[in-house]
């Protein structure tokens, strides 16, 4: 049987976020908490059902327990964190790191606004992760994650009543990287 | 791996090939029964600060 390219398009989407590791940004720990029952039937089981993961970054759990206040709050949002798979920072993640934010840079030298470090370290672990593209980033910003790098493979769209959020999953581009690197390179000034 | 300190200038920073030091992620089980257990009461945590930002902004 022959398939359409529609069809063949739809058969990609279907299996494009099969057995994945999804990294998970903030903003997303931050709705999980506050929209469980919606996000838990939306993002959680449809992604468990294709077998997929969920991690934390070290840089996202400390953003998620800073600034509490009382040793109560401290805890039950540890306990929250802790439910999912954690993984650390390495010097070359730092690296790393410090090489988007060179490149972005470049890319967009009117960029007034920069790039947080956590989202550097996400995007950091993309590449040192990247492994047939098995790790993911799920995110509800996109203008940090840039496309000059990275591919949005997919859009989600939750309607969580008061507000709705886009998700966005975001892989790394080997080709894209290259390409912007030596862009970077073959202009960059003493 | 050459260190960060030890990398000169910034072509020497993309000297770099990331193919060399690919690291796999674990697979580790997750359990949403047990997130789901403790979500309310961080949710609840996170509401009251957005709450709080909200009335701070608005009596500015």
């Amino acid at each position: 049987m022959r398939l359409s390219a529609v069809e063949k398009q739809k058969e990609r989407q279907k299996v494009l976020l099969d057995n994945k590791f999804i990294l998970l940004d903030t903003n997303l720990l931050i709705s999980l908490s506050k929209y469980k029952t919606r996000f838990t039937r939306s993002f959680l089981y449809p992604l468990t059902r294709k077998k997929c993961k969920f991690y934390i970054i070290d840089g996202v759990y400390f953003e998620f327990l800073r600034n509490t206040r009382t040793f109560d709050e401290y805890k039950q949002l540890k306990q929250f964190a802790d439910r999912y798979s954690k993984i650390y920072s390495n010097e070359e993640d730092i690296e790393n790191a410090i090489r988007l934010s060179i490149l972005y840079l470049n890319k967009n030298p009117s960029c007034k606004s920069q790039v947080s470090y956590i989202d550097l370290l996400l995007a950091a672990q993309l590449i040192r992760r990247e492994n047939k593209n098995k790790v993911i980033l799920a995110t509800c910003n996109l203008n940090d994650f840039p496309v000059c790098i990275f591919d949005r493979i997919k859009l989600q769209v939750v309607d969580l009543e008061d507000k709705v959020l886009t998700i966005a999953y975001i892989a790394f581009n080997e080709a894209k990287y290259k390409k912007c690197r030596d862009d970077f390179l073959k202009t960059a000034k003493n | 791996m050459k260190s960060i300190m030890n990398r000169d200038d910034t072509k020497d920073l993309f000297k770099f090939d990331f193919k060399n030091s690919l690291s796999e992620v674990t697979r580790e089980d997750f359990d949403i029964e047990k997130m789901l257990e403790v979500a309310d009461a961080a949710g609840e945590i996170i509401r009251r600060r957005e709450t709080e930002r909200k009335a701070k902004g608005v009596a500015r």
